[in-house]
């Protein structure tokens, strides 16, 4: 504890008013741009493209429907929701527009505001939801994964495959939520080509732009993507669903716990950390800081990334096996270390100020 | 740059997702509006009124660092305090008219916070008496100008945090317990001798209604915030300046005639709270308390009649807290710039901002 608390100290102190010598030289442009260059674009390009083949897919089945088009259709949510995953740890920029972000994923429900909407709507069968253009201004837990996870996959999701006449509705609502899923995707990879306005203030921020004053600020958000994006995956998807015991377990606190995509979408969101940490310029800050560290901070979450891959049951009773309860908790230690040690050095080497709060002392 | 800040804030909370789990997916939901302090990154400090789709409704620079905000009854306008040892405060109306710019008397300092008399006529300032080492209330009128005009004993040192209980009479205060002088700015001149309480005084007379101190082993405990939660239950974070190798229980509560509680949490919570709690604040129904610790960037939910821990959420450098309108939900604020609304249950959705969130946020409606 008071070693612990001592080198947090000096840390802390050390971010607030130190100057090392590795932070004048940190390249704070060069960060945003790799970012942007090796991780946001071909991430969000990627994600576009599954969002393509998916409208496809529920378009086929909805025209043509069959066991085969429901398993294509499926498959090609499981490849969206993966992109997805990568990128879904981006809290800035186009995709903060117009709601986008909720839209495509409305998550997480504690409330299961979207399953009571998604429900009221197929009761009453409400046409506006059937319509991509009518879909977009209705609430946004209609609009997204959730609801189109809930339209394949839940009871009765089978007769899509029969194309029964009152199936029909059901699949055109699935239809508009895909091809919704799609447009917002590639409205998000617009909003970051060249010359758009947000990619401008990200690359070259000044001191009069509203979001960032400068080349710092830009490296701190994509900071926050990398710490939150792995307290996301230990506190929120992992944490809450498992609880302290099987008994306070909460699985359907998880995400996309219907599809069985609960694990993937881990590893998506660990893969998008890991490649901002690897090909977005952090691991060159934290070798400079500290040669060595980046590679513990990507042991670790590769670790985490094979031990979630290798989970080959449904989160709902992942939370009752007591032995991979225990791999998980260790696994959940681990990330927090990675968080710790990434974040600190990466804080330290570009010179990024904390403890706001912490360091106040009041 | 053709995006104004105002677009982009709103493009911003567009994301609320996030925030809020009924009110996002609402269309006829009016977004509760929340006050706070903070820093921009280019180091210049304001407080401002904001809600979560639009960004700021209204924002006013301080000339330093400020602390907390209080509402004044009626909702015409909140007041944000500088963070000890300032001197100003400022009255911002709802409307358009100016703020209002006060200062504390020239041998006084500010501790950050204050409240208001139910009748919202009279603001009461917690404010250090530096000279001669005692806490004191400041008394403004805020019907003229907040001029002061009056002062109360703090009873006690270092009075931080204070609220109005219930009856609109009684007064209580955390006194932190901790001397300082801002001759030597916020350095802690009495770590051996403290004496931190929770105080209660009669607002019309100042007299003392009743004072609890902690068990001699815990006298570096010092109490710095608080709520009143239901049934007047008076619920105080604490901040550890005894050795790190302790654990001492940070939370307590208390109800006038009884005994304070403190209460332990889980082992592992304790250890990575980092003996420190920045805020605390009761839930819309006062049955639900949160506490931040942004130390260990924790923030804990409390079972107020049970008096029982609940649980944690993780939110680095989070200290902020308000209430919403829902029950058990909360509005998280946190230095490295997220706002987030976190559920009892430890679910969290939370939106990026560009701004470094002060250690206490309010509900203003």
């Amino acid at each position: 504890m008071t070693i612990l608390r001592s080198l947090w100290l000096v840390l802390a102190l050390a971010l607030i008013f130190g100057a090392s010598p590795a932070q004048a030289e940190t390249d704070q442009s060069a960060i945003a741009k790799d970012a942007l260059i090796n991780v946001i674009r071909p991430g969000y390009a990627a994600f576009a493209d599954a969002t393509t083949a998916l409208d496809g897919r529920v378009q086929t089945l909805c025209d043509e429907p069959s066991p085969e088009a429901l398993d294509a259709a499926k498959k090609a949510f499981a490849e969206a929701v993966k992109k997805w995953s990568r990128v879904e740890i981006f809290r800035f920029g186009p995709v903060n527009r117009h709601r986008r972000y909720d839209r495509l994923f409305f998550w997480p429900d504690p409330k299961r505001i979207g399953l009571r909407q998604v429900q009221k709507a197929l009761a009453d069968r409400d046409e506006s939801v059937t319509l991509a253009d009518t879909l977009a201004d209705k609430s946004v837990a209609l609009q997204g994964f959730p609801a189109l996870e809930y339209l394949l996959y839940s009871d009765g999701a089978e007769k899509l495959a029969d194309g029964a006449p009152e199936i029909g509705f059901r699949c055109s609502f699935a239809r508009s939520v895909a091809t919704n899923i799609g447009r917002i995707a590639h409205a998000v990879t617009e909003g970051w080509r060249d010359g758009a306005d947000f990619t401008k203030t990200f690359l070259s921020p000044g001191p009069e732009d509203p979001l960032y004053h400068s080349p710092k600020d830009v490296t701190l958000e994509l900071f926050k993507a990398f710490s939150s994006g792995i307290e996301l995956v230990r506190d929120q998807k992992l944490g809450k669903p498992l609880g302290t015991s099987p008994e306070t377990a909460r699985p359907k606190l998880a995400a996309l716990w219907r599809s069985d995509l609960t694990f993937p979408n881990m590893v998506g969101n660990l893969e998008g950390v890991r490649t901002l940490f690897d090909k977005g310029g952090f691991s060159h800050v934290v070798a400079e800081e500290s040669p060595g560290v980046e590679d513990s901070v990507l042991f670790d979450i590769n670790r985490a990334i094979k031990i979630l891959s290798a989970v080959d049951q449904p989160i709902t009773e992942v939370v009752n096996d007591e032995a991979l309860r225990t791999k998980l908790e260790a696994l959940r230690v681990a990330l927090k270390s990675a968080r710790d040690t990434g974040s600190s050095m990466i804080a330290r080497g570009a010179g990024l100020s904390f403890g706001f709060n912490a360091l106040d002392g009041d | 740059m053709q995006l104004d800040r105002r677009a982009f804030l709103a493009s911003l909370a567009g994301t609320a997702c996030v925030l809020a789990v009924p009110k996002s997916v609402s269309a006829a939901f009016k977004p509760e509006r929340f006050a706070s302090a903070r820093m921009d990154d280019r180091g210049i400090y304001s407080a401002a009124l904001f809600d979560l789709e639009r960004g700021d409704l209204r924002a006013v620079e301080l000339p330093t660092r400020g602390h907390d905000i209080a509402l004044r009854p009626g909702g015409s306008e909140w007041v944000a305090f500088a963070r000890r040892p300032g001197r100003f405060g400022v009255a911002v109306p709802m409307d358009k008219r100016p703020p209002v710019w006060f200062e504390s008397k020239p041998d006084r300092h500010f501790f950050g916070h204050g409240v208001f008399s139910a009748d919202g006529r009279l603001l009461y300032t917690t404010e250090n008496d530096y000279d001669h080492g005692r806490g004191v209330i400041g008394v403004r009128d805020a019907t003229g100008g907040y001029k002061q005009v009056g002062e109360l004993d703090g009873h006690g040192i270092g009075p931080h945090d204070l609220a109005l209980l219930s009856d609109g009479r009684t007064l209580v205060i955390a006194n932190g317990g901790i001397l300082t002088h801002p001759d030597s700015y916020r350095e802690e001149l009495n770590l051996n001798t403290m004496q931190p309480s929770v105080a209660y005084a009669d607002l019309e007379t100042g007299d003392i209604l009743e004072e609890h101190k902690l068990a001699p082993a815990l006298h570096q405990l010092s109490i710095r915030h608080l709520a009143v939660a239901q049934n007047d239950t008076v619920v105080f974070g604490c901040q550890y300046h005894g050795t790190d190798e302790d654990m001492p229980p940070l939370i307590g509560f208390h109800r006038r005639g009884e005994k304070p509680v403190t209460v332990q949490m889980p082992s592992t919570t304790q250890a990575a709270m980092q003996n420190y709690i920045g805020s605390v604040t009761a839930d819309a129904a006062g049955t639900i308390v949160a506490a931040s610790a942004p130390r260990g960037g924790l923030i804990t939910y409390w079972d107020v009649r049970a008096r029982r821990f609940l649980g944690t959420c993780g939110l680095g450098d989070g200290c902020g807290l308000a209430p919403t309108h829902h029950s058990a939900s909360f509005l998280l604020t946190s230095g490295e710039g997220w706002l987030a609304t976190g559920e009892v249950d430890g679910t969290m959705s939370r939106q990026s901002s560009s701004y470094h969130w002060d250690n206490h946020a309010i509900l203003v409606a």
